[in-house]
């Protein structure tokens, strides 16, 4: 399989300013786990990617598209919410995944890899608990209407977490 | 039950002693060297839930603790097919495991990655134990690990 290089950039002195000012606005319990790394690449991303996180490293990675992009906020939100998840228990994430309507099936003797629930609430939320996690945390913020009508449980339980994680 | 542990754990391996850290994983893997039903119950007790499956004689055993996972099941041949265990023990659950399994055959290939945020994906499958698991190299918590009784589940598959 043929690695795909991401070719680092310098930032401007634009760019740095409008990363720190959207980091700025995000929620303060996400702000707490910290950036390690924030690098430009010369990729110029899509809309659907404007940026890539490194969890373990907690690196993150700003495509070009990201400054085109005028949710930049919740683009941060999203890819820090890939961190944060690090900071929940095994059964907080179980729960999530449970009330998402992931599941397991048997077929042919084996088990299946997780499968997505049949109605995602994100189009790439099928791709892994993780990123429906993202997905999720970004929309309680952007547009928490539409999580509390297609899945008020969800919600519910989110605003609770968070609200753990805010009193810390 | 002090004496069915430590027969669960002889039966995983020898190796394992010497380390052993009495966790369900090991008593899974125990119990998942002969599928014997009674193994099961006698290491975790009796379900919390058992579901119905699409297969005919085949139920779903559901365990809440001391950890979250399930069991598929052929009641009539008292036996366990395969587990699904949630395993997140730690920031790096790979370097766990393969400190503990690394002696063990250990069969690893990466694996198409979906998402955008930064996922290196690769399936590990140890099939002695009869283990397999996806880990993501950028953020190696692993979710889920399945077990089986039948080997050649593992070792039919391409990897």
């Amino acid at each position: 399989m043929k690695e795909k290089v991401l070719a680092v950039k310098k930032w401007s002195e634009l760019e740095k300013q409008i990363f720190l000012d959207e980091f700025s606005k995000i929620p303060s319990w996400l702000a707490r786990y910290s950036l390690k790394e924030a690098l430009r690449t010369e990729s110029g991303g899509s809309d659907t990617n404007p940026a890539t996180t490194y969890a373990l490293s907690k690196t993150i990675v700003l495509h070009d598209s990201f400054f085109r992009m005028k949710n930049k906020r919740d683009v941060i939100i999203h890819e820090m919410a890939h961190i944060a998840i690090f900071d929940f228990s095994a059964e907080q994430i179980i729960e999530f995944a449970t009330l998402s309507g992931w599941s397991f099936e048997r077929k042919l003797e084996k088990i299946t890899k997780r499968t997505p629930p049949s109605k995602t609430l994100l189009d790439d939320s099928s791709y892994s608990i993780d990123e429906d996690f993202a997905n999720h945390i970004e929309i309680f913020y952007s547009n928490p209407n539409k999580l509390k009508n297609e899945n008020i449980k969800m919600f519910n339980f989110l605003q609770a977490i968070i609200k753990s994680k805010d009193a810390k | 039950m002090i004496k069915i542990i430590v027969c669960l754990l002889l039966s995983v391996s020898c190796s394992l002693l010497t380390n052993a850290q009495l966790e369900p994983l090991d008593l899974l893997i125990g119990v998942h060297k002969n599928g014997r039903l009674a193994d099961l119950v006698l290491a975790f007790g009796e379900p919390e839930d058992i579901e119905t499956t699409k297969d005919k004689g085949i139920v779903k055993y559901v365990y809440k603790k001391p950890t979250s996972f399930f069991s598929y099941v052929d009641k009539k041949k008292k036996t366990v097919e395969s587990s699904s265990l949630l395993f997140w023990k730690t920031n790096d659950d790979y370097e766990y495991l393969k400190n503990k399994y690394g002696n063990e055959e250990w069969l690893e290939k990466k694996i198409a990655a979906k998402n955008h945020s930064g996922n290196e994906n690769h399936e590990v499958r140890v099939p002695r134990l009869g283990l397999e698991f996806e880990y993501d190299k950028h953020s190696p918590k692993i979710l889920y690990i399945n077990i089986y009784t039948n080997k050649n589940l593992l070792t039919n598959s391409a990897i």
